[in-house]
């Protein structure tokens, strides 16, 4: 086992948008491309904590993307885009749950389509790959928002996420504490931590 | 990561749990390639030099239905910018529009989107009638005098 095995993600640095913003404002492909590829790990999490459909989470998540095309003009500060990008996508998602009138169930693993493991990587892993994945579909909404958002690249400020959610930002330390805390106890992980210790 | 002798990490360390189910969501769900093109083709299909209409009203929005239905209902969107303003009732299959823009007049009505680009041509009244392909789109009017163009409707 070495250091960087165990260690948490490192926070990667936040890219910097105002060249990006700046240049697609202008007209530039290549830097509106550089930008998607810069925000769409956000975007595609906070989708993915409102239990809309594949198909549907794909078309907000492109809609989110449009929306930030038709007011890039009013950005001023692009270094609030990651944040900026989090609370449209959040209202993009709520508007279309509305427009379904009902939470239409999650989708499922088999929806969510598992690379294939590549060979090096052991069976133990990929059951807690598995272990994980099912014990946050099982999480209230509440609790898969904010985990989804914490584990977002490029990462989010407390600050930005609880704009996003709407939510004190004194509370976010507790809720997380409490999420990972019902993540843990959970029993998709608990008992992947019972078989493989036994 | 897991640790390589096959041990598990420590899941009871809320920093290890967290970046465990993160890498876990960035293996198991990664954001779709296609995903990523339709986004990126927003960018070749957004051409805004239409005025981009303000939305003012939302029958989806708003916050207190006088019924609650069960079902999906019809929907009201109204768009307007300084010279024309769009209407359209949204049908419960969620893909059939009326729409009626003022002034009166004929006017070209363009959809484009997910789905691909579709138009029609409106009667001497304004009215036009469209169905619509999946996924977001946005419509685009072109009158004599001005133009319009919605921001994107997601539904």
């Amino acid at each position: 086992m070495t250091e960087t095995d165990t260690a948490p993600r490192l926070p990667a640095m936040p890219p910097d948008f105002s060249d990006l913003v700046e240049r697609a404002r202008g007209g530039d492909a290549d830097a509106w491309r550089e930008m998607v590829e810069g925000l769409q790990g956000i975007v595609w999490r906070t989708v993915g904590g409102f239990g809309l459909s594949a198909e549907d989470r794909k078309d907000v998540f492109a809609a989110s993307f449009c929306r930030l095309f038709e007011r890039i003009d009013t950005i001023r500060e692009p270094k609030k885009l990651p944040g900026w990008m989090a609370t449209t996508t959040r209202n993009e998602s709520l508007t279309l749950l509305r427009a379904r009138q009902r939470v239409e169930p999650r989708d499922s693993l088999g929806e969510r389509e598992a690379e294939a493991g590549s060979l090096d990587q052991g069976l133990l892993d990929l059951e807690l790959v598995d272990a994980l994945h099912r014990a946050l579909d099982r999480l209230a909404p509440a609790c898969r928002r904010l985990l989804e958002l914490l584990t977002a690249e490029p990462p989010l400020t407390y600050d930005e996420i609880a704009e996003t959610l709407e939510m004190p930002r004194g509370s976010i330390g507790p809720s997380r504490q409490r999420c990972l805390d019902r993540l843990r106890t959970s029993s998709e992980l608990s008992a992947f931590r019972e078989r493989s210790v036994g | 990561m897991s640790p390589p002798d096959g041990g598990l990490p420590d899941l009871g360390d809320d920093d290890v749990l967290l970046a465990e189910l993160g890498r876990a969501l960035d293996r198991i769900d990664p954001v779709p390639a296609e995903a990523t093109l339709m986004a990126v083709a927003a960018f070749e299909l957004g051409h805004l030099d239409d005025e981009l209409a303000t939305l003012v009203a939302d029958s989806l929005l708003d916050p207190a239905p006088l019924t609650r239905h069960e079902g999906p209902t019809i929907r009201l969107l109204s768009f307007t910018t300084e010279h024309l303003s769009l209407e359209i009732e949204l049908g419960a299959d969620g893909r059939t529009v009326l729409g009626a823009v003022s002034p009166a007049g004929v006017v070209d009505v363009e959809v484009e989107g997910a789905s691909g680009a579709l138009g029609t041509r409106s009667d001497d009244l304004g009215r036009f009638r469209l169905t619509l392909g999946q996924g977001w789109c946005r419509l685009r009017v072109r009158a004599a005098e001005a133009s319009l163009v919605t921001p994107v409707i997601v539904r």
